[in-house]
């Protein structure tokens, strides 16, 4: 239930579920509930384990930031895109900077657009690194959700390094970034990719031949290509569904095209494929980065 | 199609709103163009200005052909309207109820056309221009007297 002590409970929602079979199992998940990471409430139609059916009630977390973007301002509006997905700050600022410098007919130098791209992909792991311990833990695995925390800490240490904020870093700037990364921010990034791969090969251990795992994503909410770009995915889930479009690659902005890196698909569009996608991007993801500062 | 513009290589049609379906669909489906997925959808306000006041603008991309399309359809009438296009792309459902939830533009033909950010008995459209937003909004929990249930 929201907080508000005036809220009128809306009952008709589960009106909208199919109701298929005479012994299916309405349920009410959320809005809090510790698998949604988030306030998500979620009418589901449940026939044994499995969900035949189910009615989203979204908006819990809406904070109308296209409301306040019209009394901020340009600038001020910079520390709110932090927020738009907590996991990828760096990406959202630089998302929210690309957009107005393209209103404004500018573009930053060549040393911004490198030290853009190199922090997008180390939230981007960072982001991945989330999403996979997370969800191994839902299912069970707590192990990964350790493991994979322990990653994110070096990034977030990095992050720290550079900006002074570990988390909603409000970095980027109009322009360019706020500060010029340290001294030592090379040395830091070549120690952590050097570490990183080995890392991924842990995960991929503990997960990939795992029985428990492999049964409870192979073949679980496959979704068709077709599907997919109906419904408008994007990234992993997208490619997860055999979709070859990647961004970076396909309109690319800042240095990437100068960037070389493989680009995983799925098949079956199945929850084990996008864990696939997802692992091989982060392998490649540390794209090859110019020599000297 | 009334109108093309480009601008800072962004390609935008301005469509009839009559023919929105129809639209929609050809760009879809046709071989040459594939926009297979609608990436956004919203609509501006440019109060005061009225006819048309709101202008509902779709962004298309096709991921095979790796190309873009901006269209535009004005958005007439009390409340404004323009036909659903939740039959051509899937997630134009939920970006429609957006669309109405936050700035009160009409779907005809939406099948299931409910808010869906504010709770249901929100009054007004809070994106219109004329929907004040102020810069600090205080909200006192101590005081605010507890409901007796």
């Amino acid at each position: 239930m929201p907080y508000r002590v005036d809220f009128q409970t809306d009952r008709s929602i589960s009106e909208g579920l199919k109701r298929q079979g005479p012994g299916n199992m309405i349920i009410n998940m959320g809005p809090q509930h510790p698998s949604t990471h988030g306030v998500l409430r979620l009418v589901l139609e449940l026939d044994g384990e499995e969900v035949v059916d189910c009615v989203p009630d979204v908006g819990y977390l809406h904070r109308g930031m296209e409301k306040l973007a019209e009394i901020k301002g340009y600038h001020r509006f910079i520390p709110y895109t932090d927020r738009m997905d907590y996991m990828n700050p760096m990406g959202n600022n630089t998302a929210y900077c690309l957009a107005v410098e393209k209103l404004l007919g500018v573009e930053c130098t060549e040393r911004a657009q490198y030290i853009r791209v190199i922090l997008c992909e180390l939230a981007r792991i960072s982001s991945h690194l989330l999403w996979l311990g997370t969800a191994a833990l839902d299912i069970g695995a707590m192990t990964a959700f350790l493991y994979t925390f322990r990653e994110r800490e070096k990034i977030y240490d990095i992050f720290e390094e550079v900006c002074g904020a570990r988390f909603t870093v409000s970095y980027m700037r109009i322009g360019g970034v706020s500060v010029d990364v340290p001294e030592h921010f090379k040395d830091m990034c070549q120690l952590f990719i050097d570490d990183f791969a080995f890392r991924v090969d842990e995960y991929e251990d503990l997960l990939t031949g795992n029985r428990i795992w492999v049964e409870r994503t192979k073949g679980v909410a496959p979704i068709s290509a077709e599907k997919a770009m109906s419904y408008g995915m994007s990234g992993a889930c997208l490619r997860g569904s055999g979709v070859d479009w990647d961004i970076r690659r396909d309109e690319p902005y800042l240095v990437y095209d100068r960037m070389e890196f493989d680009i995983p698909l799925g098949e079956n569009g199945d929850t084990f494929d996008r864990y696939v996608c997802r692992i091989e991007e982060m392998r490649q993801s540390p794209p090859d980065y110019p020599t000297g500062s | 199609m009334t109108e093309h513009k480009e601008f800072r290589g962004e390609l935008t049609l301005e469509i009839v709103p009559e023919r929105l379906v129809d639209v929609c669909t050809f760009l879809r489906d046709h071989e040459d163009l594939q926009f297979k997925i609608l990436a956004d959808l919203t609509a501006v306000d440019y109060y005061p200005q009225s006819d048309p006041r709101f202008v509902v603008s779709y962004d298309l991309l096709s991921v095979y052909l790796k190309h873009r399309l901006r269209l535009h359809a004005a958005a007439l009438g009390e409340p404004p309207t323009v036909e659903t296009v939740s039959g051509v792309w899937a997630t134009a459902n939920w970006h429609e109820r957006e669309c109405w939830d936050l700035l009160g533009v009409n779907f005809r033909n939406h099948p299931d056309l409910r808010r869906i950010m504010l709770p249901p008995e929100w009054v007004g459209h809070p994106l219109r221009k004329d929907y004040e937003a102020t810069e600090e909004e205080s909200f006192d929990y101590l005081s605010k007297p507890i409901a007796n249930e």
